[in-house]
């Protein structure tokens, strides 16, 4: 077998009282996935894993065929970004903010960014649509602008892998799918091969090539969405009543959820 | 090199750089003026002139002038500089650390463990037996001893708590300055006047070995420092974005906590205790110029110079021939300066 772009075996991680185990995940170069799975049930925790926030108990973790613990922090911080969900930063323009994802790039004694840097922080930036806001503080700016001047971030990293947690959380509809259809535009045009953590389903339905379910610290099941979202799947593992039906538009799978409201009409008319 | 050609280029698009370097060499002109008046004013009023022909070209002419600025003054005035700039440089430094602006060199127990030291050797006379050198050494060691105690609980399976820290560093602070009040209570009220005189802090030091050690170390961590200003820059964005960016946080954490520690717990056995320069003097250069650390560390050590020979001169001309201690003039001067400062940036919003 051919190994994958990026490939995770038999991999452990957690903190006490919590534990991920017996995770086997394969990615494609420029493949678009998505993690979903209740709350708890390990999806942030595999990102820490990756990322060794938190140390990794058993299995290995490779990234083109080489033991991501062979790389160096900076090798990897150029192979790999990760975009967590936003909080509270120093007081910093979001220039400045952009830039740091050249730090990877920079030698030891270098204390100043050369004119590549800023080129490429200017280009994502553009890319992303927060150029305009280059001299406003981080902390000014809305959800959805921080979330993509964060993706901006991420991308002066010139990453091939691109992590993202929850990147559509507490975003209205219209700045969940500019996100995401932004995130497509990546991988489509330059290859970036994207793993988030998805929570809506229908959006990680209708975007990603590839789901992975987590339930309870254990890898539940993985394929595309037309393989994971079915209604026995779901209500195993979200233990909720749903109704699934297909996109007319995009033939994806759509959940429907069934209130108990509805459940006891259900109920009483049959 | 590549990166040399493109330095101008660099230079006029990012403004922020030229900003940085006006204000450092503003700053070391002010530092320069800072220490010229140092030298000059006192009980006996010398013209700058004068004090520049003396030290230059004057050499020893067993002047009373002379003795004057080569014994007294310009020990002093070195010490304000190196004080000055390590207690800003190590208040900077932990405030990046802890990504918490209020944090300052004794917040962490450094002058509570000191204190406790000297206070120590004085009731026990150890000062007297043993020769006057131990009261800056017990405050060393009592200063380390403290910080060995707060990094040894706060970390744990090889890993910092940062958090933790700042609480143990608190609490065993307090617990540190209850231990002195009882020693105080018990004491006699000669030994009470010596912990005290020694615990308001001055930069009256007759051992002028003392004085370059402090000078050189403040210097050489200065310049460490800067070695570690990527992974400072980068902890801005909180520890775990800055280990995707690259950085052992970990690493970088425990040498910074280090190099802080050593700064103010040499700056305390020399000089007592020196609150509110390590909590102004960055606080001032973030409102003024933004928190990029590498303009902060070099910034923080020149303006807590110039602060602190200022402060100095104030306390030692205002109610001459008395001195005031010269933490009085650091907190009110150091207060009102901040306090001026925040309303106007407020204003300007």
């Amino acid at each position: 077998m051919k190994p994958s772009f990026f490939h995770i075996e038999n991999f452990s991680c957690g903190y006490p009282g919590f534990k991920l185990s017996g995770i086997n995940l394969s990615l494609e170069k420029g493949s678009f996935s998505g993690i979903i799975g209740p709350n708890g049930s390990g999806k942030t925790t595999l990102f820490r894993g990756i990322t060794s926030s938190i140390a990794t108990l058993e299995g290995r973790i490779f990234l083109k065929g080489k033991d991501l613990q062979l790389f160096s922090l900076k090798e990897r911080a150029r192979k790999m970004a990760i975009v967590t969900q936003f909080t509270d930063t120093d007081q910093i323009s979001v220039e400045d903010y952009v830039l740091m994802g050249r730090m990877p790039y920079h030698h030891r004694f270098q204390f100043f960014e050369s004119k590549n840097d800023v080129e490429k922080a200017h280009k994502y930036m553009q890319l992303t649509d927060v150029f305009k806001h280059k001299d406003k503080l981080m902390t000014e700016l809305s959800g959805g602008e921080q979330q993509r001047a964060a993706i901006a971030r991420a991308l002066t990293q010139e990453p091939e892998l691109l992590l993202l947690d929850e990147p559509t959380s507490h975003l209205d509809i219209t700045h969940q799918v500019r996100i995401l259809d932004l995130l497509h535009r990546l991988n489509q045009e330059m290859g970036l091969t994207v793993l988030m953590v998805i929570h809506d389903l229908n959006l990680a339905s209708e975007y990603c090539d590839q789901l992975v379910l987590f339930n309870e610290g254990r890898l539940f099941t993985q394929g595309t969405p037309e393989e994971v979202l079915t209604f026995d799947t779901i209500e195993k593992v979200y233990k909720t009543p749903v109704i699934t039906r297909t996109n007319p538009y995009s033939n994806k799978p759509v959940i429907f959820l069934v209130s108990e409201k509805m459940m006891k009409q259900g109920g009483e008319n049959r | 090199m590549h990166e040399c050609k493109n330095i101008k280029e660099i230079l006029i698009a990012q403004g922020k750089y030229i900003k940085w370097m006006l204000g450092l060499l503003f700053m070391l002109g002010l530092l320069l003026a800072a220490v010229a008046l140092g030298l000059s004013v006192g009980e006996l009023n010398l013209s700058p002139g004068s004090v520049l022909r003396m030290l230059l070209f004057g050499g020893d002419d067993g002047s009373m002038e002379y003795l004057l600025i080569s014994r007294i003054r310009l020990p002093r005035v070195v010490l304000g500089v190196a004080v000055g700039g390590s207690l800003s440089l190590a208040g900077v430094i932990l405030q990046g650390i802890y990504r918490n602006p209020l944090v300052e060199p004794f917040t962490l127990g450094i002058s509570g463990g000191a204190s406790l030291g000297v206070a120590f050797t004085i009731v026990m006379g150890l000062h007297l037996s043993l020769g006057s050198f131990m009261l800056p050494l017990s405050g060393f060691i009592g200063a380390f001893v403290i910080i060995f105690l707060v990094y040894t609980i706060s970390s744990r399976r090889g890993a910092i708590n940062i958090q933790n820290m700042l609480l143990t560093g608190v609490m065993i602070s307090f617990i540190a300055s209850s231990a002195m009040m009882f020693l105080m209570a018990t004491t006699s009220s000669d030994n009470l006047h010596g912990i005290v005189f020694w615990i308001m802090g001055s930069l009256d030091e007759p051992n002028t070995g003392l004085i370059n050690l402090t000078l050189i170390v403040s210097l050489v961590v200065l310049v460490i420092s800067y070695l570690f200003v990527q992974p400072l820059n980068a902890l801005r964005l909180g520890e775990e974005k800055a280990l995707h960016l690259g950085f052992n946080t970990n690493v970088v954490i425990r040498v910074l906590f280090i190099l802080a520690s050593l700064l103010a717990g040499i700056c305390v056995s020399v000089s007592g205790v020196i609150g509110f320069v390590g909590l102004i003097i960055p606080h001032v250069l973030r409102l003024l110029f933004g928190s990029d650390y590498r303009f902060l560390l070099g910034g923080s050590f020149l303006l807590g110079g110039i602060f602190l020979v200022l402060s100095d001169v104030v306390a030692r001309t205002i109610i001459s021939p008395n001195e005031l201690p010269i933490g009085v003039i650091t907190g009110i001067i150091g207060g009102l300066v901040f306090l001026l400062l925040m309303s106007q940036k407020r204003k300007g919003k």
